[in-house]
This record gives C-alpha cells, structure tokens and sequence, in this order.
C-alpha cells in the first residue's frame, strides 16, 4: 500500500553535513523544507568520562572489541573498529545494495552519517582547486566561511606561533624542531584545522582533551551534523523525519516523488524539489536510476591513502598521558610530483588500541605487547591522501528490487602507488629531520575507499551522462539537486568535508534565490 | 498428523534417553517399555523383548511406536522374532505408526551380525516405517560415539581402513528426524544419515581437533591384521577390548544416499565439523585454547574474557601446542594460530588485568625488562621460525 505523505517545497534526503548545510539556507529563506533521514535510536556514547577511566574500566573490552562476534583484524582502522564506528556503519551497504570488489564502500545510516566518525579536519580547498567549482573562488570562499562559523573550527594556526602544549608529546616535538627550522619547498605543515571547539558555545562544550574522540566525543566538542537538528528544528518550516528509507526517485505531473520504506510500509513524499544528500553512494544510486541510467560504467573518485609510523625515540617507555586528542593534530601538504599535492595529518597514537603496531612485531606476543605499549606514547602516525584523479573506480547502478544495487570496482593504479611510496620518502626525509625516525615496516597502503572520501560520481558541469550543472541539478532530472560529494568536481588531496559542506551550502543558497524569485512570480501573478 | 504419544523401546539407550527428552520438551506423552521406568513425566510398562505390546497401553489415534531397544543376548532369532512380536500386536491394536530403528549397516550380506540382524528385522515388518541410521555422534559420550571421543584422545590411531566414508549425523537431528516420522512425515525404509560421505579417519581427526585442540595422527591397518587385534585383545587383561562387531560394522557400511529422505523429513543435517564446536567438549576446548592463549598473552583470564575469545572463534578449537607456546608461536599472523594468538592479545591488552600488567612499574624498569626480553626473543627466533616453516 502506498501512502503519500506531508508535502513540502524542498525534500532533502539525508541529515549528514551536506543535508544539513543545504537546509541552513532555504530554510534561512522561509522555505518549507523536509528532512527525511533513514537513522533510528541513537549511538553509543563512551562509557567512561576520559581516557584513564576507560583504560582501567574492567568492561573496556566490551567497548572497544564488542560484546560478541568476530575481532576485527589490526588491517581495519582503529577509526572504524570502535564501538561507536561499528554501530554508525553497520546495516548500511547491504540497505543500500552495495555490491563491491577491491573497494571499501562505506557509508552510514546514522543521524549525522559518516561525520558521526569522520577525523573532524576541516581543511579548505586551495584556490587552484575551487576553479574547477562554479561560481568560483569568491563563491565558495564565501561558504568556506558561513559553515566554518556555524560549526566552529579551531587550529588551522601557523606552527611558529601555535600553542604546541596541547599536542600529544611526539607531536609536539615534532612541530618544535619544525617551529626552528628555515621554510623548506613542497613541505607545509600548520596545527590540524579541525571541527573541533575550543570552547563552549550553544550547548556544546569546548574539548576537555579526554581523549575519547574515536568512542564518540559526548561533550559535543567534535562537530557532526546531527547537533545542528536541534537548531534546525526551531524553524518552523523544517520538519524531520527519521527511519525513512528512500528507495527511488520518481517524477509525476511536474513534482518529486520521493518512495521511501518505513519499517515495512511504503510511503511516498512530494515535493516540487528534491536536494539528494545521502551520501556518494546512496545519493548516486537514487539520481542514476531516476535518469535511467542504470548498467552503465561511472567513474566514482576516492583519495588513493596510507599509512606510515614515527617514532621519537626519546619518549619511548614513558607512562601514557592522562589527557589526549585523537584526532588530527598536524595538518601538511606535500609535493609528491610536479603539480601533485599530497596532504595528510600527523596523530599521536596514546588513545589507540595497541594492536596495529603489536601485530607487526616479530616478538612473542607478550613482547610484542609490551613493546607496542611503551612505542606508544613515543609514536607519531601520518597519514598520507593522494588527488582523487589519481584513483581508479568504477560503479555501476542496476535496477535490483526497490532499492537498486550498485556495483563498485576499486582499483589502486600503479601510479597512485608509485606516488603514495614517494610521498612516504620524502615524508619521512622531512619528519627525520624534526627528530623522529620512520619505523620500518610501518608503511602501509589501504584499499581504494579505506579513505571513506566517495565523491564525484555526478560532477558539476561533467561532460559524462552522469553529471549535475552548476547548481547541482542532475542533468535530465530537473527539479533533483545533488548537494553531497557526488556532485564534486574534483577531489583534492585536502579531507574533502568542508569543502562538500561549503558547496551544499551554495547549492542550497541558489535553490532558495531560484525558490523566491518562482514564488515571487507566483505571488506577482 | 502429529503423535502426542510416543511407545518407546530401548529408552534408556544413547538415542532412546534423548528421544524421550525431546518428546517430552515437545509436549509429547511419552509411554517406556522396559525392565525399568523411564525419566519423570514417563509412563512405564514392563516389557522385554519377546513379549508382544502390553494391552494395558493408551492407544488413541495419535500413538506412534518407536522400537529402538537392541538385546546383544538374545541372538539372532531373539531380536528378529521378537520385533516381529511387538510390531504385529502393535498393528493388531490399531497403533498406525510403526517405526523400527535400524541401521545404516542394514544388508543381507552385511560384514557384521548386526547389520544382518537389521535387514532381517526389516523383512519382518511389513507396513512399518524403516529408519536406517548413520554415524551419530553428540550429546552423552554414551555408544560408539562415546568410543570415538575415547579413541580421538590417543597420541596416535591404528585404524581400519581410515578412507571409508561414513555419513554422521547428530544426536538431536537423529530424534527430530525420529519424531518427523512418527509424525508420519515419510514412511517406507528411509535413510536417517549425514547428506555427505565423510572418510571415517577425518570424523575421528575433527573430533581430536575440536574437543582436544590436537592433530591425531592416525596409521591405517589392514581388516585382516584388526581383527587378529580384536581376538587378541579379548584374550589379553588390562587393556581395553576391541569389539569385533563394532570394527566389521564400521568396515561393513555401504553409501547410502539419504539427501531425498532428509528432506522428505524436512531435516537439516549440518557437517561434523560446523556442529562439534558447540557440543559441550567442544565448547570446553575452546575455552581452554583461550586460556592457553590470553595467558600466553601475559593475563590472567577471567571467565568473562575466555568467553569473549570463544565468541570471536565460532569455528571452534584448533590445533595448539599444549607446551612451550613461546618457543612455538609462529612469527607471522597468517597462520591459523598466529592469527588466534594475535585476536588474544587483543583481548589480553583492552582487558584490566592487561592494563594492570602493560601499564604498572616504572620507565627504566620496564625498558630494561624489555631490552632483556628482546634479547631472550633472539634464541626463541630459530625455534619458532622452525615452527612457522613446519605448519
């Protein structure tokens, strides 16, 4: 039985960082909007308040290897293998029909999606980059601005005059010996610009440095998009919607039909306009079939990353510190080529599970343990992201029951890895000279989509089938915007968030002007 | 139809015992023929074999029998006359659903007595439902799978002939599939056996690895030079005797196909090997292997923990060293027990008793226990690189 519910001006799908940056401004512009949002009952907070308490909490193994079920190996993140991370990604590629090869497809029901775990940095594209974005470097530098000040940032700072006390120690004596040396060319580094607050404000509280970001930050201090529903909320042209699974797009005498599940109900939703942000894949997989463009090849760019350890040696052995900050705390960009950017972050590893580096020791395990114990507090982790043009995957949407199935091929070129080993070369020739030592056998390359960076499979102004114009409307589905990473032209080695968000931001600007000037017209008629 | 009474015989056998349990959890009513009575909530009426059914029973429409007893005393004559008995008084008293227990060893021409002693019994019963049974193993260690658990234990096996498949089924999918055919879900002469040919040693090898964590190295031996065994062994005292039936009825078993039958009865039989994990021994050697393994580790387990490993190795036990695990750990974590050895100690670190043990002493102290293990570590290096390279 279908039931059609609740109509509204605009209908936007998904609640992560791009639906709710797109709400802002309609909403801002007295524009009826309706969120609907698959997530249902909320994540797991940290059981502890800080990172000692859970450390000797006796049920610590609960929290972070879960209460049953198989342990995941020390190949997957630390990032995704937290309790919190387990429960935000689970479900979500068999809702969603995914199908992949050689590919980490992520992606996450909860309220917030994948910002409920993402790293929080909230780096901004350069402006080589933003040409590639319509309406160019003026436009987004703009929205760059109104997201940074709605969800509040800190860091971001030059490392010569940045407070380096609140860096883990190995970092800090890292960004010192950097803080004293001359500008070296195709090497930058600042404090992590994160999404972070330093201090209270609107019912969040500033970062206690407790050390608990992975397990879900409870203070509010780690921005996701979920705490901004209350906000939106207050409008009274916004409502809200959670367990509604959209399944297809359809179009019927000139407005959106949005077909959803809930529970086992279908429902149907109507609205002149549809704004899809539900995440790369799932965004994808509802604009493809409602153009009709299923079985055909699309490009689907993701940043090509990996991994690589430090070590300062006069900090091994000491006791691990009662206060920490797991995510980001250095923040670098990289000349792997000539015109190719690597960027990545440099973390401490005192609020991580001892086993990635434990594993790959050749000791006894007791040994390895302890050994992995006392290299912790002396570890400096970087990552390491390569331009999303450097990737190499496809997917391909079929119609497959109500919710469609995509089928994704990841592939890592040869080039993507030859950059990834120049970028660790010349990363560690850099950090060696700020006084920590790359660990052999720390190197490490994920899978294409390890990096949970999607994007691009619908670029604005592409000149593929598959493609959006400048205000994100899918090509051949007016009246559908993309407002997520979908819509991406181009993938920089910068974490791509802020950015997704500055442009939803934009798109949602322009929807509400075209908004407007369509009902001005009405009201003038 | 279902019957909401059962006859049995032979209820206090391996199978009979777990029969009347299910049947009785079921909300059957459950009647014991027999020299004793059987478990609380039975009825019991005297009756050996031989005798036809007593006429004091309840027989409503509903009663199936279900003659499982076995006299190893009364002979051929005995067993064959006497099923013959009950099952002719059975049909005389209107009781529909007759079910004989027989064998999977059930031939004319079979090696042992027993397997011929079934095929006649089976003759004898016309309209009767024939249920063939494989290898059964679970449960109590109770009857030939009692005597397999027994023989999995040994450093090393002699055995018949250990490439002659057998069909295992369990305990429990024996009674359902008994109680499905009482139901009168199937009839005629139906194989109650394992859907797959299993190589009698590999029964014996999962059984050693899954409730003894060890490789059973097993040295296959003619029939002929068995059976001298046998005939020796029952002349010599103190040390256990080998029964002859037993090894010609193992020896004896021809393939049967029972996939059809199975799913005639709608049952699901699973492997050996998916199921002997979650039989108690199973269950117990798992928590010893994580015992073994989180204290190798550096911890001292507690129930909780051992219960977290077992939780993330379904698959149950494996092959372990029972001593000197230090010198035997392989190097890397591709090997099965270099990848439980690396699932322990994450348990053993995100545990307290491992943040007791990693995070107490001071910083000299621990990094000069450290350099001194390290040191120790590179004697271990050729022993354990021995160990990875033998696997």
């Amino acid at each position: 039985m279908n039931r059609v519910l609740r109509d509204a001006d605009v209908i936007i799908v998904g609640s992560g960082p791009a639906g709710v940056s797109a709400a802002w401004p309609l909403l801002e512009a007295g524009v009826n909007v309706l969120m609907l949002d698959a997530a249902g009952g909320d994540l797991p907070s940290p059981p502890q308040p800080d990172l000692t308490a859970l450390r000797t909490d006796a049920l610590r193994w609960r929290t972070e290897l879960g209460a049953t079920g198989p342990i995941a190996g020390s190949d997957v993140s630390p990032k995704f293998a937290t309790l919190l991370a387990r429960r935000a990604l689970a479900g979500f590629g068999e809702s969603a029909g995914i199908v992949a090869d050689d590919f980490m497809a992520l992606g996450a029901h909860a309220a917030g999606g994948l910002s409920r775990i993402w790293g929080a940095l909230a780096t901004r594209y350069d402006d080589a980059d933003l040409a590639a974005f319509p309406g160019g470097v003026a436009a987004m530098r703009a929205s760059y601005d109104r997201v940074a000040r709605r969800i509040g940032t800190s860091g971001g700072e030059d490392i010569a005059s940045a407070d380096l006390s609140a860096l883990a120690p190995p970092v800090a004596h890292l960004a010192g010996r950097h803080r004293r040396r001359i500008a070296t060319s195709g090497f930058e580094m600042i404090t992590a610009p994160n999404a972070v607050l330093a201090e209270d404000r609107e019912g969040r509280r500033g970062c206690s440095a407790c050390g608990l970001c992975l397990q879900g930050c409870s203070r509010g201090s780690i921005y996701h998009s979920a705490l901004e529903l209350p906000a939106l909320r207050r409008f009274p042209n916004f409502a809200y919607r959670g367990n509604v699974f959209v399944q297809r797009l359809s179009t019927h005498a000139g407005e959106q039909l949005v077909e959803a599940r809930i529970g086992r109900e279908a429902v149907r939703f109507r609205a002149p306009t549809v704004v899809l942000a539900a995440g790369t894949l799932a965004t994808t997989s509802l604009a493809l079939r409602r153009i009709g463009l299923t079985g055909v090849r699309v490009r689907l760019e993701s940043n090509p990353v990996g991994g690589i350890g430090f070590v300062v040696p006069r900090l091994i052995g000491r006791s691990l510190p009662d206060r920490a900050f797991g995510l980001g705390q250095l923040f670098y960009t990289l000349e792997a080529g000539s015109d190719v950017m690597a960027a990545g972050v440099f973390y401490g590893a005192d609020t991580l599970p001892l086993a990635p580096v434990a594993d790959r020791m050749p000791f006894t395990r007791p040994v390895a343990l302890r050994a992995a114990r006392a290299l912790s507090p002396a570890l400096v982790l970087a990552t390491a992201y390569l331009p999303g043009r450097f990737s190499d995957n496809h997917l391909v949407v079929e119609e497959d029951g109500a919710a469609g199935r995509i089928r994704i091929t990841g592939h890592q070129t040869g080039e993507a890895q030859r950059l990834l080993g120049t970028t660790f070369d010349r990363l560690a020739r850099h950090v060696r000279q700020r006084g920590a030592w790359a660990i052999p056998g720390s190197r490490q390359m994920l899978m294409p989509g390890a990096d949970a960076h999607p994007t691009g499979t619908l670029p604005m102004r592409g000149t593929g089938p598959a493609a959006t114009d400048a205000e994100g409307q899918v090509v051949g589905a007016p009246g559908v915007f993309v407002a997520d990473g979908a819509a991406l032209p181009r993938l920089s080695a910068r974490h791509p968030t802020l950015t997704i968000m500055a442009n939803a931001d934009r798109i949602g600007r322009l929807l509400a002007s075209r908004i407007a000037l369509t009902s001005g017209i009405a009201d003038a008629g | 139809m279902t019957a909401d009474h059962i006859i049995v015989t032979g209820g206090t056998g391996y199978i009979g015992a777990r029969l009347i349990e299910t049947a009785l959890a079921q909300g059957r009513a459950v009647t014991v023929l027999g020299r004793r009575a059987g478990p609380p909530g039975t009825r019991h009426a005297r009756w050996v074999l031989g005798d036809p059914l007593p006429d004091t029973l309840d027989r409503t429409s509903g009663t199936a029998l279900i003659h499982l007893a076995h006299d190893w005393a009364a002979g051929e004559d005995g067993n064959v006359a006497g099923s013959a008995r009950l099952f002719a008084s059975a049909a005389d008293a209107g009781i529909a659903t007759r079910i004989f227990v027989s064998s999977q060893s059930a031939r004319q021409d079979a090696l042992n007595r027993y397997g011929q002693m079934k095929w006649a019994t089976e003759q004898r019963l016309a309209g009767a439902t024939c249920l063939r049974v494989g290898l059964v193993y679970g449960g109590p260690r109770a009857a030939m799978y009692g005597l397999l658990c027994q023989l999995a234990r040994l450093p090393a096996l002699p055995m018949i002939e250990p490439g002659r498949t057998v069909q295992p089924i369990h305990l429990d999918e024996v009674v359902r599939g008994m109680l499905a055919a009482a139901d009168r879900r199937a009839g005629g002469v139906l194989a109650l056996a394992g859907p797959d040919q299993v190589p009698f040693g590999d029964v014996l090898r999962a059984l050693s690895v899954a409730f003894n964590g060890k490789r059973l190295p097993i040295l296959p031996i003619p029939l002929r030079f068995a059976l001298l065994a046998c005939a020796v062994s029952a002349r010599l005292p103190l040390i256990p005797t080998i029964d002859r039936e037993r090894v010609l009825g193992l020896a004896g078993t021809e393939p049967i196909d029972s996939a059809l039958d199975l799913a005639r009865l709608g049952l699901d039989v699973e492997p050996l090997r998916l199921r002997l994990p979650r039989e108690i021994a199973g269950r117990r050697a798992l928590l010893s292997e994580a015992d073994a393994f989180l204290g190798h580790a550096g911890i001292r387990p507690t129930s909780a923990l051992l219960r977290r490993y077992a939780r993330a190795v379904p698959e149950g036990a494996i092959v372990r060293p029972h001593w000197g695990l230090r010198w035997r750990e392989p190097l890397g974590g591709a090997t099965p027990l270099g990848k439980r050895l690396r699932i322990a100690a994450r348990i053993a670190e995100a545990s307290a008793p491992g943040e007791q043990m990693l995070g107490s002493g001071s910083r000299p102290a621990r990094i000069l226990r450290l350099a001194f293990d390290g040191a120790f570590e590179l004697l271990l290096l050729p022993s354990r690189l021995i160990a990875s390279l033998a696997r």
